[in-house]
């Protein structure tokens, strides 16, 4: 019966135009970047285009993804999220889930569609494909995050404009704070689901108390 | 016959206003009763209470035998509410709301029903939930919960905004579910549609004494 939400979800999303220009903002800068930095611009720290393109696209993701979920999912707040949750006879914390998980699904292939590049910036960098590979799974760690913590402050606020400053500004710092505390790779990946995950239960609990009934 | 709905005592404020004072109201699987009274009377509020959508002052509803005010996320799954909010489509087309809206309930619902009853409530399955008007979405939100089936049906004032056909349409419509064993309460205000698909009616009174209101009272009599 999730399913139902899940596709009801991604159906919304599919038909919004602002996925189509997203997508196609991401990959242009991710190219741009790594063409314009690798082949034009010298790297004065020292560092490989790789690794600050790395940076770059965290950035971006942080940005963009937020934005994506802001813009994009199907915006239920306040009594039509308690009208919602008794149609279908479900639990908000359900459809909480069902947000999460489809709009995590989204991200994924907004991660996946920036891979090219990515996999240009480890050509020039002589990196193996398996510098790719984790760049990639931090991508989708980051979509996952960006999902719970977009979702969390789209419950809080029902605006999407604060929405999205909120969740990108969280973003920021959760990702300065993971690479900073935790330089491994996968202890880094799996920090942010740990957070994602933690967000998502919070979340969906706050709901359950929040969207019980209509405001009087 | 079972009860379905057994309302005891129900009050709502708001504020200092009164809405709703000792309201009891009963109903057997299988029977249509209906709300009737002045627009300010309390039906709606009445209504969503008995939604789970408000949480009364004080009273008890019990649901198929489920306690609505403890556990109302429980008593939903018995129950569907049609009121004055529209749908909210984000796009979808009224074949994929109904599509949504069946699956999401766990009822088995082939394309073909859902085609079913699109063609019943005279709504083109490829049109935007979102651009229909106000009747159009009556109609949709209508068509989703009787093809849901629910062992309780409340609506408020369903046939707001639906032309002299579509009434008739939805009134054989709920006469079918309702003698399918659906339990309907439902707000009315025509008594041509009272007597179409109603066993009996609640009259909600609303009395003024100063600048106080005074509790709504019902009067049970047959249609």
């Amino acid at each position: 019966m999730t399913v139902a939400l899940i596709t009801r979800e991604l159906i919304v999303v599919a038909r919004r135009p602002v996925l189509v220009a997203a997508v196609a903002l991401y990959v242009a800068l991710l190219a741009g970047f790594t063409l314009i930095w690798g082949l034009k611009l010298p790297a004065l720290t020292g560092a490989s285009v790789f690794e600050i393109l790395r940076v770059f696209h965290w950035g971006l993701l942080a940005t963009l993804m937020p934005w994506v979920v802001a813009r994009c999912h199907a915006l239920d707040r306040g009594d039509r999220f308690v009208m919602l949750s008794a149609l279908v006879a479900r639990r908000p914390s359900s459809i909480v889930l069902a947000k999460v998980l489809s709009l995590a699904g989204v991200l994924a292939l907004i991660a996946v569609a920036g891979a090219p590049a990515v996999i240009i910036a480890a050509k020039m960098s002589a990196l193996p494909f398996s510098a790719v590979t984790r760049d990639l799974a931090s991508a989708l760690s980051i979509g996952i995050l960006s999902s719970a913590i977009t979702i969390a402050w789209i419950l809080r606020t029902g605006d999407v404009f604060t929405s999205w400053i909120g969740s990108t500004v969280t973003m920021a710092a959760v990702l300065t704070a993971a690479a900073r505390l935790t330089p491994a790779p996968t202890a880094r990946d799996l920090s942010m689901l740990v957070i994602a995950a933690a967000v998502t239960a919070a979340a969906a609990a706050w709901s359950d108390r929040a969207f019980q009934y209509c405001h009087e | 016959m079972t009860t379905v709905l057994r309302a005891s005592g129900l009050n709502k404020r708001f504020g200092a206003t009164i809405a709703l004072s000792g309201i009891d109201l009963q109903a057997a699987q299988g029977e249509c009763v209906g709300l009737v009274g002045p627009n300010g009377g309390g039906r709606s509020t009445l209504l969503k209470i008995l939604a789970t959508l408000l949480r009364p002052t004080a009273g008890s509803v019990e649901i198929c035998g489920v306690d609505a005010v403890r556990a109302p996320f429980d008593a939903r799954r018995h129950l569907a509410y049609v009121g004055e909010e529209g749908v909210a489509g984000h796009g979808l087309s009224a074949h994929e709301y109904l599509a949504f809206v069946a699956s999401a309930r766990g009822v088995q619902s082939p394309r073909s029903a859902i085609d079913d009853a699109l063609v019943r409530a005279g709504v083109h399955a490829a049109a935007d939930v979102d651009t229909l008007s106000t009747g159009g979405r009556r109609r949709v939100s209508l068509a989703a919960v009787l093809l849901v089936k629910p062992q309780l049906l409340l609506l408020d004032d369903p046939f707001a905004g639906l032309d002299a056909d579509a009434r008739v349409a939805f009134s054989v419509w709920l006469s079918e579910i309702r003698d399918g064993g659906t339990t309907i309460v439902a707000a009315l205000n025509e008594d041509r549609d009272v007597r179409a698909i109603c066993h009996r009616v609640v009259r909600l009174e609303v009395k003024t004494s100063g600048a106080h209101r005074v509790p709504a009272v019902p009067v049970v009599a047959s249609v």
